[in-house]
């Protein structure tokens, strides 16, 4: 082997980069060769002269700035997590999306009750009349010993309106045939004409017998400017009495 | 020095083990730090360069592959990249020589007392580091990681992103570049006969 050949390897040679073959024929010519070997140790002499001079530990406040940058990022990856996984479950442990649409339903069906109310609530005020409801009362609830639910399911309701006074207009909930007793009420400074004109009131009591409703089960609202003039028993009452 | 940590250790620390990761912090920090310091030559910059590369590797493990080689050598390519970033915004041009040939007196003589030997072998050790300086940052890389770290060619291709052949030219002219600087300033007869020979 050549020296010209040898220098082109030598590097490879020191840096462990060169095959067994090669490493062998360049061993050998190391042994016979001066200047190659002057050469060889002029590089290995780099390489030490390197090492000795440049010794290498880094500073303490390094430890201190990574290990911390560590924790940092491991509290911040658990922070992560744990929004990822609330984010999942949702509110109050139901999932976001349903918890959504449920709010979505209930808007619906808020708004479609408020409109249910607003047409039942038109259909109940007149102007000028007089609102009558029946009474829920489950104590005094006694019919004909009945309860209050086998009662329900004998009557039917509706709206009717009972003219007392030309003025007045009278809206009650009638309940058929199991009707007792009633109650007429008059406005407060009509009492007197209506007096005067008994006749008519009682026809008109008796017109109204079987559409009134049982005054047993009625309360009566917006009443102050009216009062009571006569409580009749109406004649389907007393044919079953 | 070659590192060579286990790879459960590895897993480990990309899954938040913080032993693990002191365990394989503790055993490259010196040479990331190092090879960021011989670079720029500046211990504080260094350390942010440390400190970044990784930071890499806690925030995003997946970025490592065990199939394209070390820990050690991706942390490296990571703070290499992270050093190239800084030479070139503070405008040092990455592939000229720019080493000046000073005269320096002769450090290694062996008949001092101990104290002021100790004295010149630091002055030399700063001869020595202001030799690697000088070289060009793509000679000064490879010198530091084949000389200092021991690594193989295809380890040095891979940090740098080049190939073999371009890592033996540019290690071939860094070693000569700095026995040319070290005869200069040292006795050293087998560094100068290095030189003599190689030109």
């Amino acid at each position: 082997m050549k020296c010209i050949e040898v220098r082109g390897n030598l590097e490879a040679f020191v840096d462990g980069e060169i095959g067994s073959s090669e490493k062998e024929r360049i061993t050998l010519h190391l042994g016979d060769c001066d200047s190659c070997r002057i050469n060889l140790k002029a590089l290995l002499a780099i390489g030490r002269t390197m090492k000795q001079a440049l010794p290498v530990v880094a500073p303490m406040s390094l430890d201190a700035r990574v290990l911390k940058a560590f924790d940092n990022h491991q509290t911040k990856k658990q922070f992560t997590k744990l929004r990822e996984k609330q984010e999942k479950v949702g509110w109050f442990g139901i999932p976001k999306l349903a918890f959504a649409f449920g709010l979505l339903l209930l808007a619906l069906f808020s708004g479609l009750a408020f409109q249910i109310g607003k047409i039942s609530a038109s259909n109940v005020q007149v102007s000028n009349s007089l609102i009558l409801k029946t009474d829920q009362k489950e104590s005094s609830f006694k019919h004909n010993g009945l309860n209050k639910n086998d009662y329900a399911k004998q009557v039917e309701t509706k709206i009717v309106e009972v003219p007392i006074i030309k003025e007045k207009i009278v809206k009650v909930p009638v309940i058929k045939e199991k009707i007792v007793t009633r109650t007429i009420y008059v406005a407060k400074n009509q009492r007197r004409i209506l007096r005067n004109q008994r006749k008519f009131s009682e026809k008109e009591s008796l017109a109204l017998m079987n559409s009134v409703k049982d005054g047993e089960f009625l309360t009566q609202t917006n009443l102050k400017d009216f009062q009571p003039i006569s409580v009749i028993k109406p004649k389907i009452s007393k044919k079953e009495e | 020095m070659r590192k060579k940590i286990e790879q459960h250790l590895i897993e480990k620390a990309s899954s938040g083990n913080a032993d693990a990761f002191s365990e394989i912090y503790y055993l490259l920090k010196d040479s990331i730090w190092g090879f960021a310091y011989r670079m720029t030559n500046h211990s504080q910059i260094a350390e942010d360069i440390t400190q970044e590369a990784f930071m890499v590797f806690i925030e995003r493990p997946e970025k490592y592959e065990p199939k394209k080689g070390s820990l050690f050598s991706f942390l490296c390519g990571v703070a290499r990249n992270k050093v190239l970033n800084h030479l070139k915004k503070s405008g040092t041009r990455l592939e000229t020589n720019s080493f000046e040939t000073k005269q320096f007196e002769n450090l290694a003589s062996g008949s001092m007392n101990s104290p002021f030997r100790e004295l010149l072998n630091k002055e030399f050790s700063e001869k020595i580091e202001s030799c690697v300086e000088n070289l060009s940052p793509f000679q000064r890389e490879v010198l530091l990681l084949r000389e200092i770290e021991d690594l193989s060619y295809a380890e040095i291709a891979g940090i740098t992103e080049t190939n073999v052949g371009i890592v033996k030219g540019r290690l071939y002219r860094a070693r000569r570049a700095l026995a040319h600087e070290l005869s200069l300033c040292m006795k050293s007869v087998e560094v100068k006969n290095y030189e003599v020979h190689r030109s």
